[in-house]
């Protein structure tokens, strides 16, 4: 009866032994993923920035004007007809 | 076998045992006492480190998420001398990338021989990046660092600001929010295995709090357009310089804040500290005309005037002590309302004379006059409004028309916001969250009304013709400052101003305007800022799509607009 209770707690002590390094394993394996993705993250919103800046120079007032009368010859009309619709 | 070979063999196992635990024992004994520290330390080391979490600063946009400021990871290019003097087979290929003639990259290695890190250009272009990679040179080492890139350029840079290298913000917007901008690095203790990955973070030292995002209440198109109209005019009168606001009377949102002279704050060339004033916000003058209506409105506050209460101005002028106030043709009986359409400074003194000092004073300390905007920009002036008990009877006098005190062009702009509104002063910001702001009434709604139409007045017959805006009624006020020249005012140094509001009876849009100093021949506000003010206004209704309430058919004016080009900010 004795033999089996201590055989049971060994086998319990064993497994928990066991189970604490297959935990301590996986919680290594996702802090480094968590780093690695915060990296990846940073180096995500950096692209952004960047996309973001040739956007914004791509879509300038300037440019768009430009282009608008010179290769694409659009005009501001000579009058405009304003109705308000009540 | 027999039994003492048993014995003896016990003996020989029990020994070695014995001699194997001795020795394991003293050499822990020995490593314990002896060096215990160093060792200590070396085991450390390999697996312990202090991380530094930098983060990016945040990005700035206007109110329609378009680009003001952000900041773009470049790579600067680092050799290391003393190393590739040896590896002259090098040489060319780095000469090469860089556009250098091999002659120069070697009298540049040559003379800083001794130096391990010497900048060789400062910023590469992705190709540049790609090829150094491939060749992968010892002593050649792209340097990470981050650069701001203001796209808009000139027509917001002494709003928005800028940062120094090391990316902390020096003027504007950079520097007044610069804390939630640049966020903080953080410091982790972190345990990593051999190949350098994290493997726990064993404790936060400081915790990383990225940079954060801001969104302004400024509108980029409006904003350029001011800055068109207003480069244009100073340009065209000779002007030393000039300002503009446009703003949202019904939550106090500015929507543009300009000011001319201005730089390019991508160019590191064009800064000079003389052009960094956001002149808006830190200039005070006297407001001189533009300050009539407060005067007005104070009148009819009292009950005891109504829009057509007559005004004797004649002769043209009145003697108070030694000073003389005086306008510049006798304008004879003139109505409350035309005091405002003719500009009349007697006409104002005369009304503002009838009543206390201190309502003069209550009036103008109400509409925000001598306390600052609200706005979160530092430098910010606060102007100046001496308390009425200080006051002598000629201040009391040129009170009435905007001389001996002095206003910045976003308090102008917020006071006439109180006419705008229907009588309540709000608080002024950069930000777009109006949710949360204590509005104060400061005016009866009747007065602000009665107030806009004389406005309206002074542009469809007075002086502010050229305010006008096809397809919109405007209401508004001209004012020609004489400027305090060598102890006394000058009759040939003027601020030109225009202070209005569109559409005159239910204004949505508020805007003012200063011109410093024109030298052409017409130097009047109605003159030259007033139709700074029509071209701003004309501008900002088409792109903000406020409904002209006048509708008809109407020239455009826009083709003026077409040939300048002020965006030379972003090439790449």
């Amino acid at each position: 009866m004795r033999g089996l209770i201590v055989l049971i707690i060994s086998a319990a002590v064993f497994g928990s032994a066991l189970g604490l390094v297959v935990k301590r394993q996986e919680s290594r394996v996702l802090e480094t993923r968590l780093h690695k993705l915060q990296l990846e993250r940073r180096a995500l919103k950096q692209e952004w920035a960047q996309l973001l800046l040739r956007q914004s120079s791509l879509a300038s007032h300037s440019r768009v004007e430009k282009l608008a009368r010179h290769s694409i010859g659009m005009i501001t009309p000579p009058s405009i007809t304003v109705v308000s619709k009540k | 076998m027999t039994s003492s070979s048993l014995k003896y063999r016990r003996y020989l196992v029990l020994g070695i045992f014995f001699f194997a635990a001795s020795t394991l024992i003293f050499g822990a004994i020995r490593l314990q006492i002896d060096e215990p520290v160093d060792l200590a330390q070396r085991a450390e080391s390999r697996s312990e480190k202090l991380q530094e979490i930098s983060t990016d600063r945040g990005i700035i946009f206007d109110r329609n998420h378009k680009l003001l400021a952000v900041s773009v990871p470049h790579h600067s290019l680092q050799i290391n001398p003393s190393q590739l003097l040896h590896t002259k087979e090098h040489w060319a290929d780095i000469a090469n990338v860089i556009d250098w003639p091999v002659i120069k990259l070697e009298k540049f290695i040559n003379a800083k021989n001794a130096r391990k890190g010497e900048m060789l250009q400062r910023m590469l272009s992705d190709q540049q990046i790609e090829v150094f990679r491939r060749l992968d040179i010892n002593g050649v080492d792209l340097m990470p660092f981050q650069k701001r890139h203001y796209p808009l350029g000139r027509p917001v840079s002494q709003l928005v600001g800028f940062t120094d290298r090391n990316d902390n913000g020096q003027e504007g917007i950079e520097k007044a929010f610069n804390q939630m901008l640049a966020g903080k690095t953080g410091k982790s203790k972190i345990l990593h295995d051999a190949k350098g990955n994290t493997v726990k973070t064993l404790h936060v030292i400081d915790a990383v709090t990225p940079g954060e995002d801001l969104r302004l209440s400024i509108d980029s198109g409006v904003q350029y357009a001011a800055y068109r109209a207003l480069e244009k005019a100073v340009i065209r009168e000779n002007a030393e310089g000039g300002s503009a606001v446009v703003m949202n009377p019904h939550n106090g949102e500015i929507l543009a804040i300009v000011s001319y002279p201005s730089f390019n704050p991508n160019e590191s060339s064009e800064k000079k500290a003389g052009l960094y004033r956001n002149r808006a916000v830190t200039d005070a003058f006297e407001p001189g005309s533009t300050l009539k209506p407060f005067t007005i409105a104070m009148a009819l506050q009292s009950g005891q005037f109504l829009p057509d209460t007559e005004i004797d101005t004649s002769p043209g002028y009145f003697d108070l002590g030694e000073d003389r106030v005086s306008d510049p043709v006798n304008r004879g009986l003139l109505s409350l309302s035309s005091v405002l359409t003719q500009s009349s400074n007697v006409g104002s003194a005369k009304i503002a004379m009838a009543l206390p000092y201190g309502d003069l004073w209550d009036i103008l300390e109400s509409v925000g006059l001598g306390n600052k905007s609200g706005l979160t920009l530092g430098g910010e002036s606060s102007g100046k409004l001496s308390f009425h008990s200080t006051w002598e009877p000629i201040e009391h006098a040129t009170h009435a028309y905007g001389y001996g005190m002095q206003v910045t062009l976003v308090q102008l702009a917020r006071a006439y916001s109180v006419f705008a509104n229907g009588g309540w002063l709000l608080p002024l910001t950069l930000t777009p969250d109006n949710s949360l702001f204590d509005k104060t009434r400061v005016l009866k709604d009747g007065v602000a009304m009665d107030v806009r139409e004389m406005l309206a007045k002074v542009v469809s017959e007075g002086s502010g013709k050229r305010a006008k805006v096809e397809g919109y009624s405007v209401g508004g006020k001209t004012g020609t400052v004489r400027k305090f020249h060598n102890g006394a005012y000058s009759s040939e140094r003027h601020l030109a101003l225009f202070a209005g509001m569109v559409p005159a009876i239910n204004p949505q849009l508020v805007a003012v305007v200063m011109i410093d100093r024109p030298k052409n021949k017409e130097q009047y506000g109605g003159q030259v800022a007033a139709p700074v003010f029509s071209e701003i206004i004309y501008e900002s209704t088409r792109i903000l799509g406020i409904l002209p309430d006048q509708p008809g058919t109407f020239q455009p004016l826009s083709p003026k607009f077409a040939d300048t080009n002020i965006f030379e900010g972003q090439k790449n």
